[in-house]
Parts: C-alpha cells; sequence; structure tokens
C-alpha cells in the first residue's frame, strides 16, 4: 500500500515536470478559457497583473509559504501576484457578487472552504482545471475528501485544488486527568464513563469535565459516522436522510450522553470559544482542533499560559479498543473563476502555491493537502501527530451541490441544539432534521 | 398659533429703503416652478441609482425562476410563483408575526428611554451632560457586530457577568441561566442589545430638536403655573413631532430589519426560534450559494416585506406627508 | 401659544424665586439619576475597554474582576503597529467624511425643496425618500454590486460613498426639512427686504439656524457609514481601499486560529475614538439654534 503510493507520486512529479516544459514552451498567448489542455495552464504573464483573494489564515500563519510561492510564479511568468486577504465572514457572498460583476476587479484566484466548493462548482462558476490535473504537484495523493470536495459529484471534472485541512481531536488536562488516576482513554466507552471520574475525583467542585458545545456538528457527527451511520444516501439522484437510522441514531445517542453528562453551559453554543473556555481552568476536556490546544495557554486572546504542561491531545477513541472515530476533514480548496480575466494565468499561481515547494513549507503550520508530506506535518508537534493520524479515518459531508444549503439552515446544528437541551428526543430530531436534508438535497 | 413675537437679525442690511416684497425663491404655499425640482435632482439620482435600479432589478429577480446570479441569463419568467410560495410558507408568516411583536417593542421602549434621556439632558449640569454625552458617543460608536459578541459574553450562561451578577442579588436560579434556551427569552436579550444600540441616535437627534425649542417659551409656560406634563404636551411635542414621526419611522425600519444582534448572538447559527423577517430571508435565501429559486424567493420575500411595511406603517407615512405639506 | 406667551407676563416673583430653589433641588435629583445612567450604559463599554487593556483576559470568567488586574498596551500597539489598519483607518476617514459632507450639501438641497416649497409630486418625493429604505439592503447588494461595476465605479471608494450617501439620504433630508422649517419664514422674507441675495439668505439666516440639525445628521451620517460593513465587503475587493470595519472582522475566529478578542476591543476602541473626538467639537454647535426667540408660526 505505502509502496503504491509512493510510486504513484513518482510518476506524478515525473509527469508534471514534462508537461510543465512543454506547456511554457508552447506558451499560448493568454487566450481565453477554451478548456483544451495546453491552455488551462499559462506562463505568459509579462504585463500582466494577477488578482489572488487568499483568507488572512495565510497573512497570520504562513506568510512565507505565500511569499515564496508569489516570488517564484513572478520570476517564472514575468506575471504580478496582488494578493487580497480576505476573511471568512459572508465570504461566499463576496466571491459571488465578483463573478457575478466580472470585469476588471474579478479575481483570479480564490480561497473556497470544501464544504461550499460544490455549490460554487454547480453553479459553473469555477474554471475546469481536469485537464492539467496532473501537472499539480501530489495530485494522486491529495486528502481523499479534498479531492471530492474539488471535483465534480460524479468525480470527473476537477475545478478546484485543495489547498489545506484540518480535524479534530480530543484536547484534555493531563493534570486533572492523572489527579483523577485515569489515563488516556481507549474506547468510547471509557471516555463516556471517565467523565464521571474526572468529576469526582479531580478536585474541583465547578470542574465541568468535558466541554462538549451543543451546536458542535462536526463533533456530533463524528459518532454518528463512528457508530456506522451517516448523514444521507443518493440512489439514482434521490437523496434519503439516514440520521434516524438505527447506527446513526446510536452515534447522535452517545453524543448526546457526553454532551449531557458533561457539559452544564454549552447547550446552546457553538465551538468557536471553547478553548477559551478551557483556559478558565475548570474543563477536563474538549473537542477540538489542533490549534486550539496551543492557544488555550496562549499568553493572548482569553488564554491561560498557566496550564502550559497540563494540555495533551489524543484522537477520540472509537467503539472498540484500537479504532478512533472518524473525524471531520475540514479544509480549504483554490479555484479560479470561470471567467476570471487571467484564469489560466491565476491556475498556474494555484499550481506553484500548491507544489510541493510550497505544501513542505505549510506542513509546519497546518495540515498539508496530501497524504505524501503528512510525516512532515505529524513530525511538527504531537497534537499533529494526533491530527495526521486521525486524518487516516475522516469524514466528509455529502458530496451534493445543495449540501451547503444545508448547512447555511443550520439543519444540523438546530437538531444538535433541540437534541442537547432536551427539546426533542434524538429520534424525533433526527427524523425532523431528515426531513428537511432530504427536501434541500433534491432541491424541491 | 401665529406668534413670532421677536425677530432679530444682526446688522440689518437696509440699503433697499423700497423693497419689492420678494419671497425666498418664490416663497412657500407658491407653486415655484422648476426650482423645487433642481432642488431634488441631486438626491434623486443618488437614490435612483443605488436603490432604484437595484430594486428594479429585484423586482424582475422575484419574477424569475432562476435568480440565484444573473449571469445565467434567460431565466424563465415564472410570473408571481415565488410570491405565492412564499405567502402559504408557514415559517414566513411566523416570522411576520414574531418581527411585529419583536420590533414593536423595541421601537416603543427605544423611543421611550431615547426621549427620557433627551428630556433629562436638558436638566442635568453641563458636567453631567458632558459624561453622558461621551457614553452615549461611545456605545454609539461601538459597532453592532463588535457590541452584539459583548453582549454574548456578558449573558453567557457559565461565565458571564450578567448570571452572576444576579446570582450573587440573591436570585440564585439565574446563576449559570441559559438565556438562549428558550427564543422568547432570547430575543429579550437582543431587544436589550438593540435599543442599548438606539438610543445614542435618539437621544443625540432628539435633544438637537429640543434645543430648537425658544427656551422663553418653555419659561413662560412654568412660570405660567403648567405641569410638567403640559409644558411638554403644548409646547415641546409640537416642535418634536417632525422629528418623532421621522426617528419613529427609521426605528420601525430598522427594528424591522433586524439582523446582526440576532445573527451574531446565536453565533451565527440562529434557531427557527429566532426567525425574524431579516434572519429568515437570509438563512433560507440570500445566504445560500447554490440552488435554483433561492435568491428569487429571497427577492419575493423583500418585497413582499416592503409591502407589508408600508401596510403596517400607512398612519405614519400619512403623517410625514402631512407634515411635509405644511412647509 | 401666544396665550401662554402673554401669560408669562404676569408671573409673580416670590413663586419665581421659590421655585428656583427648587429647581436646584430638582436638578441634582436629575444629575444623580443621570450618572446612574451613564455607568449602566456605560458599563458594556467599560468591559470593552478591560478587555482592550488585560491581553490574557477573556470577558467571561467563573468570579469575575470588575477592576483591571494588569495593565498593558499592548494590543493597542499591536494594531496601531500594523500599517494594515492604518491604511484602512485612512481608507475609512475619506469614505465617511466624504460620504458625509456629500450627504449634508445633497440633502439640504432636497430638505429646502421639501420645506420651502410645495410643488406638484411633493408627497411622491417624500414617500420615494422614505420608502428606499424599507428594502431589506441584504436583497440589493447584488444588483447594486453590478450597476456600480457596470457604471464604472467596482471596487472604487466613489461608488462605496455613492452608496452610503443614498442609505443616509431619508433621514438627512427629513431632520434637515424639520430644522428649516422650524425656522420661521418671516426670517428669510426679512432678510430679503433687507437686501439679501437669496444665497445669503441662506448662508445668514437658514444656515447657522439650522445647526444643530447638521451636526445631529451629520454625526449620524458619520456613524452610519463608518461602522457599515455588509456593503463595504462587497463594494471594495482592494484591500488597499477597503475600510476599518473590514479589518475588524479580521479578528475573528477561522478554522486555523482563535478569536483575538484583545486585539478586537483595541482595535474598536481605536475606531470609536475618531467619532468621539468630532461629536466633542461639534456638540457645542447642537445647543445653539433658535437662540434669538423666534418662534415658528
Amino acid at each position: 500500500m505505502k509502496r503504491k503510493k509512493l510510486a504513484a507520486l513518482a510518476c506524478a512529479t515525473a509527469s508534471v515536470a514534462l508537461v510543465a516544459s512543454a506547456c511554457s514552451s508552447s506558451s499560448s498567448s493568454g487566450s481565453s478559457n477554451a478548456g483544451s489542455s495546453t491552455s488551462v495552464l499559462s506562463t505568459a504573464g509579462a504585463g500582466k497583473t494577477i488578482n489572488v483573494w487568499i483568507m488572512t489564515d495565510a497573512q497570520k500563519g504562513w506568510p512565507d509559504v505565500v511569499n515564496q510561492a508569489v516570488s517564484r510564479f513572478e520570476k517564472a511568468t514575468g506575471a504580478k501576484v496582488k494578493i487580497n486577504w480576505t476573511t471568512w465572514s459572508g465570504y461566499t457572498t463576496k466571491i459571488q457578487a465578483a463573478i457575478q460583476a466580472g470585469g476588471a476587479n474579478e479575481p483570479d484566484v480564490v480561497e473556497i472552504g470544501d464544504t461550499d466548493t460544490a455549490s460554487f462548482i454547480a453553479n459553473q462558476e469555477l474554471y475546469d482545471l481536469t485537464s492539467a490535473k496532473s501537472q499539480f504537484d501530489n495530485s494522486s495523493t491529495w486528502l481523499k475528501a479534498l479531492t471530492a470536495s474539488s471535483s465534480s459529484a460524479d468525480g470527473s471534472k476537477l475545478y478546484a485544488v485543495p489547498y489545506y485541512a484540518g480535524d479534530r481531536m480530543a484536547i484534555y488536562r493531563t493534570d486533572l486527568f492523572s489527579k483523577a488516576g485515569l489515563s488516556v482513554p481507549t474506547t468510547l466507552d471509557q471516555l463516556e464513563s471517565d467523565a464521571a471520574v474526572l468529576k469526582a475525583k479531580a478536585g474541583d467542585p465547578s470542574l465541568v469535565p468535558y466541554y462538549v458545545p451543543g451546536k458542535d456538528w462536526y463533533v456530533a457527527l463524528s459518532f454518528v459516522f463512528g457508530a456506522g451511520g451517516g448523514i444521507a444516501t443518493d440512489s439514482g439522484g434521490k437523496w434519503t436522510g439516514t440520521l434516524e437510522s438505527a447506527a446513526s441514531e446510536q452515534g447522535l445517542a452517545t453524543w448526546a450522553k457526553l454532551e449531557a453528562d458533561s457539559s452544564t453551559a454549552g447547550q446552546t453554543k457553538d465551538e468557536t470559544d471553547q478553548d477559551a473556555v478551557m483556559a478558565q481552568g475548570h474543563t477536563g476536556l474538549i473537542f477540538g482542533a489542533g490549534w486550539e490546544a496551543s492557544s488555550v495557554t496562549a499568553a493572548t486572546g482569553g488564554g491561560n499560559p498557566k496550564l502550559a504542561n497540563d494540555i495533551s491531545t489524543f484522537a477520540i477513541p472509537g467503539t472498540t479498543a484500537g479504532t478512533v472515530t472518524p473525524t471531520f476533514l475540514g479544509g480549504s480548496d483554490l479555484a479560479v473563476p470561470a471567467n476570471a480575466p487571467n484564469a489560466a494565468l491565476g491556475a498556474e499561481f494555484v499550481k506553484y502555491y500548491t507544489d510541493t515547494t510550497s505544501e513542505t513549507l505549510l506542513a509546519k503550520y497546518a495540515m498539508p493537502n496530501n497524504t505524501t508530506l503528512m510525516s512532515t506535518f505529524e513530525a511538527g508537534s504531537s497534537a499533529n501527530k494526533v491530527a495526521g493520524q486521525a486524518a487516516a479515518d475522516s469524514w466528509f459531508v455529502p458530496n451534493t451541490p445543495a449540501w451547503t444549503n444545508v448547512e447555511s439552515q443550520n439543519v444540523l446544528q438546530n437538531m444538535l441544539e433541540s437534541i442537547a437541551t432536551g427539546k426533542q428526543s434524538v429520534d424525533a430530531a433526527a427524523k425532523a432534521a431528515d426531513t428537511q436534508i432530504a427536501t434541500i438535497l433534491n432541491g424541491s | 398659533m401665529s406668534a413670532v413675537d421677536i425677530i432679530e437679525i444682526d446688522d440689518p442690511p437696509s440699503r433697499n429703503p423700497a423693497p419689492t416684497r420678494r419671497r425666498l425663491l418664490g416663497g412657500a404655499g407658491r407653486e415655484a416652478g422648476a426650482l423645487p425640482y433642481l432642488l431634488l435632482i441631486p438626491t434623486g439620482l443618488v437614490l435612483a441609482a443605488v436603490i432604484g435600479y437595484p430594486l428594479v432589478q429585484l423586482v424582475i429577480m422575484s419574477l424569475e425562476k432562476d435568480g440565484s446570479s444573473s449571469k445565467f441569463t434567460g431565466t424563465p419568467f415564472v410570473g408571481f410563483a415565488e410570491y405565492q410560495k412564499v405567502l402559504s410558507d408557514s415559517v414566513f408568516w411566523s416570522s411576520v408575526e414574531r418581527t411585529v411583536i419583536f420590533a414593536g417593542a423595541n421601537v416603543i421602549l427605544s423611543l421611550l428611554f431615547g426621549l427620557g434621556l433627551a428630556l433629562l439632558m436638558g436638566r442635568v449640569s453641563k458636567s453631567v451632560k458632558l459624561i453622558l454625552t461621551v457614553v452615549l458617543m461611545f456605545v454609539w460608536s461601538v459597532p453592532t457586530t463588535v457590541s452584539t459578541e459583548l453582549f454574548r459574553w456578558l449573558f453567557d450562561a457559565q461565565y458571564g457577568v450578567v448570571d452572576y451578577v444576579l446570582g450573587k442579588v440573591g436570585l440564585g436560579s439565574y446563576a449559570q441561566h441559559d438565556w438562549f434556551a428558550d427564543p422568547n427569552q432570547g430575543l429579550q436579550v437582543a431587544s436589550f442589545i438593540i435599543i442599548w444600540g438606539a438610543i445614542p441616535f435618539l437621544t443625540v437627534t432628539l435633544s438637537a430638536g429640543l434645543a430648537q425649542i425658544p427656551k422663553e417659551l418653555l419659561e413662560a409656560a412654568k412660570v405660567d403655573g403648567a405641569s410638567a406634563w403640559q409644558a411638554f404636551r403644548n409646547v415641546t411635542y409640537p416642535f418634536l413631532k417632525p422629528l418623532l414621526v421621522i426617528v419613529t419611522t427609521l426605528s420601525v425600519i430598522w427594528d424591522t430589519g433586524v439582523f446582526n444582534q440576532i445573527y451574531i448572538l446565536r453565533q451565527t447559527h440562529p434557531e427557527p426560534g429566532y426567525y425574524t423577517l431579516g434572519i429568515y430571508s437570509y438563512v433560507k435565501a440570500f445566504a445560500t450559494i447554490y440552488g435554483g429559486d433561492n435568491y428569487s424567493y429571497g427577492a419575493a420575500m423583500a418585497i413582499i416585506m416592503v409591502l407589508l411595511m408600508g401596510v403596517f406603517m400607512v398612519g405614519y407615512i400619512r403623517q410625514l406627508l402631512r407634515i411635509g405639506q405644511e412647509g | 401659544m401666544s396665550a401662554v406667551a402673554s401669560a408669562s407676563a404676569s408671573a409673580a416673583r416670590p413663586r419665581a424665586r421659590r421655585s428656583s430653589a427648587k429647581r436646584r433641588r430638582n436638578t441634582i435629583g436629575w444629575n444623580i439619576l443621570g450618572l446612574v445612567l451613564s455607568v449602566l450604559i456605560a458599563f458594556p463599554v467599560y468591559w470593552l475597554l478591560l478587555t482592550s487593556i488585560e491581553p490574557t483576559r477573556y470577558v467571561q470568567s467563573a468570579s469575575p474582576n470588575f477592576l483591571p488586574k494588569a495593565f498593558s498596551l499592548s494590543s493597542y500597539t499591536e494594531v496601531f503597529d500594523d500599517p494594515v489598519f492604518r491604511q484602512d483607518l485612512v481608507n475609512s476617514l475619506i469614505i465617511t467624511a466624504s460620504t458625509v459632507l456629500f450627504s449634508l450639501l445633497v440633502g439640504f438641497f432636497a430638505a429646502l425643496a421639501l420645506a420651502r416649497f410645495r410643488f406638484r409630486g411633493k408627497s411622491l418625493a417624500i414617500i420615494i425618500v422614505m420608502g428606499v429604505q424599507m428594502v431589506p439592503l441584504i436583497a440589493l447588494l447584488f444588483p447594486l454590486n453590478d450597476v456600480l461595476a457596470k457604471a464604472g465605479l467596482g471596487d472604487t471608494q466613489l461608488g462605496a460613498i455613492i452608496a452610503y450617501v443614498a442609505f443616509t439620504a431619508p433621514f438627512t433630508v427629513w431632520t434637515l426639512r424639520t430644522f428649516i422649517a422650524n425656522v420661521p419664514r418671516e426670517l428669510d422674507e426679512a432678510a430679503l427686504v433687507d437686501g439679501c441675495t437669496r444665497f445669503q439668505t441662506f448662508y445668514k439666516v437658514i444656515l447657522p439656524l439650522t445647526l444643530p440639525g447638521l451636526v445631529a445628521t451629520g454625526v449620524f451620517g458619520w456613524i452610519q457609514a463608518w461602522n457599515e460593513f455588509l456593503m463595504a465587503n462587497i463594494l471594495l475587493t482592494d484591500n488597499s481601499k477597503q475600510t476599518v470595519q473590514l479589518y475588524l472582522v479580521s479578528f475573528g475566529n477561522s478554522p486555523t486560529h482563535g478569536a483575538d478578542w484583545g486585539g478586537l476591543m483595541a482595535a474598536s476602541t481605536l475606531v470609536s475614538l475618531p467619532v468621539i473626538i468630532l461629536f466633542l467639537i461639534f456638540q457645542r454647535w447642537m445647543a445653539s439654534g433658535l437662540t434669538a426667540g423666534a418662534v415658528k408660526g
């Protein structure tokens, strides 16, 4: 298995080199996006400036990655790169408005959250990269979920390039766990029963053993997938919600138990400030992204440096020892608007920004877009190691363009909150959500 | 009502011994030719470009099947199908009901507070007035995105100051109380933020209006033995009325369209119990980037909202017109 | 009202003296009420300031501190040293100041038309000016962006300014109309009689007497434009043209980092200051107005 992957990589890089040189020698004169294999990418950039929209995550987290990609790209193509930093707040509207208005101010490259990419693809708003796929480094080892999000629903066409990923793990207080005589749980049952032990023995009367916000669907749905359930299935183009299946409901019940036993005050909240909540010192464990482990102890933004030696991570265990609960693999894709002024050049920039050089650098800060570089990422920290291993077993949302509307209508959050607050039973809430999901996905 | 007691103009230039009595710009109560139209042109142009044209587009979209993106030209015309869908949507109607109650309460309460504070500003000493002014300006200048986030913290169940203080003063049942589990209570928190945010605008505007009332009149009323209420009713209110009508109208418009104070309070995932028209139209239509007729649906909903508001405010619009015709 | 005025002549002296003592006592009462309300209203802002000067502080706590435990301006220096912040601040100043000036100018003309003339279509004009506010902004964003792009104003500050003027127009026009209408018509007529030109009449009579209105609407326009996010986010895409409100959003949390609350609070305090300073400068003009004792008929 491993050998196969390596072989695939060798092939991929070789072909990249070949095609890239072929491309640069026959540099088609910036012809518009016809979609033929030679003109998908272009290096003829003299006198041109491309407009690149990237999220501020890069500006704050890995500006060096951006800088080196820009300078290599500018050297190779003669084009200039104008980076415009964007923020996640309302970004889909912003991108869509820009695409719709077109013209000279339209971006040539945009960053899109991976659960939103499918709808941009379905709206025919993205530039077709299919025939150039092999020219992107590591395209054969891109993370599965990210590749799926970047492709058309049937997987035959490529419209975006995976950029980076992220997943979730358990972040816990080592001091409290050892005080209570607990070690890292190896099964879900153990994780569940540890909460009571922690509460009883950690010696903090106001301790919340686990802080599980009631709206964190990324975590909650992990237990659904761990129990063998899922969100929805597609048969012959008709979607059916499967949250009411026995397996899914079992997963939801597991989550509900963790939520109810442990989280006294998070029923109506989401996960965005759980690191700051944990930093208050009265929380034994949260389920979060790797970076949250360090922001709990950071010296700014509500962190608590006193906890620096007391925070560690582990992968959320599965139902039996040795297995893990699959994690949601979120991430970002890079894409080129179909009607971008310099689409082929934009695609060329994406190539540089996601090539092995860039992604190797990026792996210091975030999970890279492919499995080949995962070891570099895992070497970075113990949290990275957990994250990288957890990514091997991940789940993703149903890959259909209408999915984004399930998210924007908060269907899953509403279901989870009504379970957490006890307004609805697991069964009733799951059934109600299934109905809504089916309505949205089948586009009535 | 025709008491012009004194007219004082500094340094009256009296070089014209026998002036023909011209009326300023043609004068009141007379047809004034093209001049008023010329004066209205700049505003008219800006409104036509920024709101008029987009509004026409919006109406067109609401009549088409696939309005999600105007670059897909040639989308089929479906007439009032989207309107029918909106009108038969029970969530829409429950949102209408919620919006009417929510906005109504917010308008009334914020106007009462605003007017009360404006009157108070006229009675306190200079230094207190300055303190109040600085506080109000601070409140006004905090963007709703920031202030809502702030209030969300203050009302947090686990670590919020509000629950902490309520717990300390003996309302033990409110320690660790989750204000957002019950949407009606959560909306009261939203009201709190809205009223808090509206007070500066109302107070500043209304105290500017109060400043225009000649002090002699109020003094006279007082000396005359008029009660505070009578003085307010007979002197202050008539002066303030045009301003009150406009701030009420605007408050109704704003409070009906409230968005951030609910959306951010619910951490950008508002539950159905929090659906006001602004929130519902966003969640259901404008936030969705994919899908046949979502935008058309939203457009139809927006038009219906405008019409409903127009009906709801017919009384106020009539007031505006009556006041406007007095000029 | 004239009855009241004539009755004032019969004011008895002793009663006046008694009432002035009473008034002083009342003022103390009002002052206390004013201070209590100030504290209550200011509390959230105080919490904001605390967060901005205590970098490790989280706004929530199991046992909150009502006084700062540490003092550090690091959040402020971090924000102020950021060239992006300074650039965005300048952009915001340009856009906001232009919006206010443009809006007062355009609005004053329209207000004059509504306050001093009777003309055919006046009701329609009022309905249009007021009615446009009712359309939810969020529904207009896409078409608005399109029309500005078509006019060559896509991603320009001028485009944003024009959009902001439209959204401040209803209040500006109506408020100025009210203030102009409250200036007795006899004043402009007297001025004309006395040989003022029409322009001088505006300049010397109407304008000074509508100052409170101009200041109030100016502040209103300033804050509307200064705090606007939704349109700015769509209309201004180039980083070098963006406003501070877009900058504030960058402190929020994202998939790869948590929110920087200290930075956000420091930045929004810095962003608030121009408004407060400006208002304090203009504030005394707001108390001016019809001091000459002229009364609307």
